[in-house]
């Protein structure tokens, strides 16, 4: 995946850091994040894992500004996010529910630049300009019905990249494709936060997603949810589907992280 | 059960808005008393209707014609419906004079059957029965087409009689379709039934609002008006009682 | 290339060789009838060919349908407006929906008597009172659509924050689209029936008065062409609408995971049937 041309932003702000402090949220009784503290530093990946139900898609959701928290609070720079922010871009499970189905892809791709005001002949160009910088090369006239799933969550990374976002929020991005277009993917967001200036929140409940894409693993556990383990993984910036997998480092990453997820099961 | 009550009392407020609008245009002449007339007036007519001799022959008329209509192109549409559901040469061969039948005005046919049968009850429940007919027939064809493959292909492994196909498989299964033609087309009945009263002068609703107009009682046809609206609505409250209990396995098979 | 012709062919015949049989079965049975109210097939065809053309029925059709086209683009224009707005705000339309069941439960032919009596015999009424009827079924329709818009959707517009203006005309309408569409069909029926009833009051024009009028004046060969003629034109429009639907609605009718969802659709169109 290395035919990835350089997509200039026009105007390269600075990037700023995502902050969680004391998060709670709960739904009247029910309580499903407990006191999350959480720093995403620019130009950071961070993969949230932790068993279903564990709350990750209300966090991420918390995070986007699309979720009013119980207490405490997201800042994106300085800036507490209370509705969705223009610095964060979204890519959702649902790919096949996020795309307009009645826009071609590159009208998906450009639809926020409308919004932002963009001229139509500069956000059209640069949709076809993310579009190919997703691995999409001259699909831009075709349906979202036209393209397989892999194709639609690309065109949904493209959106995302359009929109400038300099952090983007993926929930379980990859979940329901199948497992090689899984590996095709994930190595398409290594290769889009070595050329672009952007940081990137993955939740996931794949454990081998979460070590083989993020700089740090965040373990969510237990009802509510807290953060109950942090961890640096310490496998460089080129990564290999193969190689990198086979790294005794990797499966020590791993392990650790599987042992934190199964322990707080009650009997 | 608060919410509920607030909810109550927001819905009669609205519905009150409506009447002030029309009291308020009526105080101001917007529009021509001749058109609506006060609302105060059309409110007494509606109490004075109900005590009226004619009141209940007339409800009594529109409903039981528009019945025996409904129940007339019932019977006729089901059968037909699930059998050219069965066998797509007949569906596609039809599909052209179903598709004239579902389009035309059955309204225009009225002069045509008032030369054929007179202004007569008869004729009414042809009328009726027409348009009836072919909202139950589409419904019942999407239902007898849409047979689960895999149900068909069981019932051609066991060999399963083509008598007991029909009754036991096909009509079940077209079931919640024909449901919906039902209720689309009791619907239609009521309006048909209204409709060819007021043009033939039969008895029932559509006669009465005809009659009160050309007597220059314009508040009396409202009246009339209201409980024919009244009478739509009682229709859609008990076919969705119905729905909700009949139902309510096809919602949950179809949200598997 | 040939074979493409063909296989037209084969198709064309298969579905049309029943309506042709069965015309042609009432060609020769009422062939020589002297029943005066059926008319030979062949003297019905040629009266309406004669009125069409050289007598009075071609003009009267086009006055009919203008008031038609002008009564239903104002219903659409009203109902998919009010319905997009109203659609959005849940609370009001909780607030509002007795009151609107109650109001298009009314048979709109009921007002016919009233409105065309009292505004007289123009257009104006005509069109009124088709614009009158029209609009229910397409404000519920709308309104319906637009609350079934996917949540995924409503949630991809709020994170990439779509100004209001984009969100009704890029995602809540075209999302409504296939249920407006579904209101608009019902209500061209319920146009062409209040078309007729309407020209059946108080008209000197338009395709119901020419009937009416025939049928006192027990012209039958005229009744029947007429009546023949608003059925053929029933259903000329609906084709015709077909055919805009399929362009509009072009990427709904490809997507095959619409397939089932069309199919509920179908079943939650309101006030469905426009007799």
């Amino acid at each position: 995946m290395n035919i990835m041309t350089t997509v200039k932003s026009p105007a390269q702000p600075k990037i700023k850091s995502l902050a969680v402090e004391g998060l709670s949220k709960s739904y009247g009784q029910i309580h499903v994040l407990s006191n999350l503290n959480l720093r995403v530093e620019p130009g950071e990946v961070i993969s949230i894992v932790g068993p279903s139900g564990a709350g990750k898609t209300t966090l991420l959701r918390c995070l986007s500004g699309l979720l009013p928290p119980s207490s405490g609070g997201v800042k994106v720079g300085d800036e507490p996010v209370r509705e969705p922010v223009a610095e964060i871009g979204l890519v959702f499970q649902d790919y096949r529910g996020s795309m307009m189905p009645w826009m071609r892809a590159e009208e998906n791709v450009a639809f926020p630049l409308q919004g932002k005001g963009v001229s139509k002949s500069v956000r059209l160009a640069r949709a076809r300009e993310c579009l190919e910088a997703v691995g999409l090369p001259g699909v831009g006239d075709r349906y979202p019905w036209q393209m397989s799933g892999g194709m639609q969550q690309r065109v949904a990374i493209a959106r995302a990249i359009a929109y400038d976002a300099q952090i983007l929020l993926m929930d379980e991005p990859f979940g329901s494709l199948d497992a090689q277009t899984r590996f095709d993917l994930e190595d398409l967001v290594l290769s889009i936060r070595r050329r672009l200036a952007v940081s990137i929140v993955v939740v996931t409940h794949d454990i081998d997603e979460a070590v083989y894409l993020a700089d740090r693993v965040v373990v969510l556990s237990g009802h509510p949810a807290t953060v109950i383990d942090t961890v640096d993984i310490d496998l460089g910036m080129d990564r290999d589907q193969i190689k990198t997998k086979a790294d005794p480092r990797f499966a020590a990453y791993r392990g650790r992280i599987l042992e934190q997820i199964r322990r707080p099961k009650p009997e | 059960m608060v919410a509920g009550y607030r909810l109550f009392f927001w819905q009669i407020f609205a519905a009150l808005c409506v009447v002030a609008l029309w009291a308020v245009s009526n105080r101001l002449h917007w529009v021509d008393a001749a058109i609506l007339p006060p609302v105060e007036v059309v409110a007494a007519q509606i109490v004075v209707v109900v005590g009226r001799p004619e009141f209940l022959a007339a409800i009594g008329n529109t409903v039981f014609d528009g019945l025996r209509g409904l129940i007339i192109g019932s019977v006729l549409a089901i059968p037909m419906g699930i059998l050219i559901g069965m066998f797509p040469s007949v569906d596609r061969s039809t599909r052209i004079l179903i598709d004239f039948g579902r389009s035309f005005p059955v309204i225009a046919l009225l002069p045509v059957l008032i030369l054929l049968l007179g202004a007569t009850s008869q004729m009414k429940v042809v009328a009726i029965a027409i348009a009836c007919f072919f909202p139950v027939l589409i419904q019942t064809i999407y239902g007898a087409r849409r047979l689960d493959p895999t149900i068909s292909d069981t019932i051609r492994s066991y060999r399963i009689p083509a008598h007991l196909r029909f009754f036991k498989v096909l009509l079940p299964a077209a079931g919640p379709y024909i449901g919906t033609g039902l209720r689309i087309a009791s619907t239609v009945a009521i309006l048909v039934s209204v409709g060819v009263e007021i043009v033939s002068l039969t008895p029932g609703i559509g006669r009465e609002i005809a009659l009160a107009r050309s007597y220059n009682e314009t508040a009396t046809a409202y009246a009339y008006i209201f409980f024919a609206g009244l009478l739509g609505v009682l229709l859609t409250v008990l076919w969705d009682r119905l729905e909700a209990r009949l139902l309510g396995w096809h919602h949950r098979s179809a949200v598997e | 290339m040939r074979y493409v012709l063909v296989d037209f062919l084969v198709e064309l015949a298969r579905s049309i060789w029943l309506p042709v049989c069965l015309l042609l079965l009432w060609l020769v049975v009422s062939n020589g009838s002297t029943s005066i109210y059926f008319p030979p097939l062949a003297d019905i065809g040629a009266t309406l060919v004669r009125e069409l053309f050289v007598g009075d029925l071609g003009r009267n059709l086009l006055l009919s349908l203008y008031n038609l086209a002008v009564g239903l683009v104002i219903a659409i224009v009203l109902g998919v407006a009010f319905g997009l707005i109203i659609g959005r705000a849940e609370k009001f339309r909780r607030v509002v929906s007795p009151t609107l069941n109650f109001l298009r439960a009314v048979p709109p032919a009921a007002i016919v008597p009233i409105i065309i009596i009292a505004l007289g015999v123009g257009a104006a009424p005509k069109i009124f009172v088709i614009a009158l009827g029209c609009f229910w079924p397409i404000l519920l329709n709308t309104i319906d659509g637009v609350r079934g818009t996917s949540p995924a959707l409503l949630e991809t517009a709020r994170a990439y924050r779509i100004p209001s203006h984009l969100f009704v005309f890029r995602v809540s309408l075209p999302a409504a689209l296939p249920q407006i569409m579904a209101g608009i069909r019902v209500a061209l029926a319920v146009g062409l029936v209040l078309m007729v009833i309407s020209e059946f009051f108080g008209a000197d024009a338009g395709i119901g008065f020419y009937i009416t009028d025939a049928s006192t004046r027990f012209a039958i060969q005229e009744t029947w062409a007429g009546t023949l003629l608003v059925g053929v034109m029933g259903y000329v429009l609906s084709s015709l609408f077909l055919q805009i639907e399929r362009r509009l609605l072009y990427w709904y009718f490809q997507d095959g995971n619409n397939a089932s969802q069309r199919q509920s659709n179908r079943r939650r169109i309101k006030a469905g049937g426009g007799q």
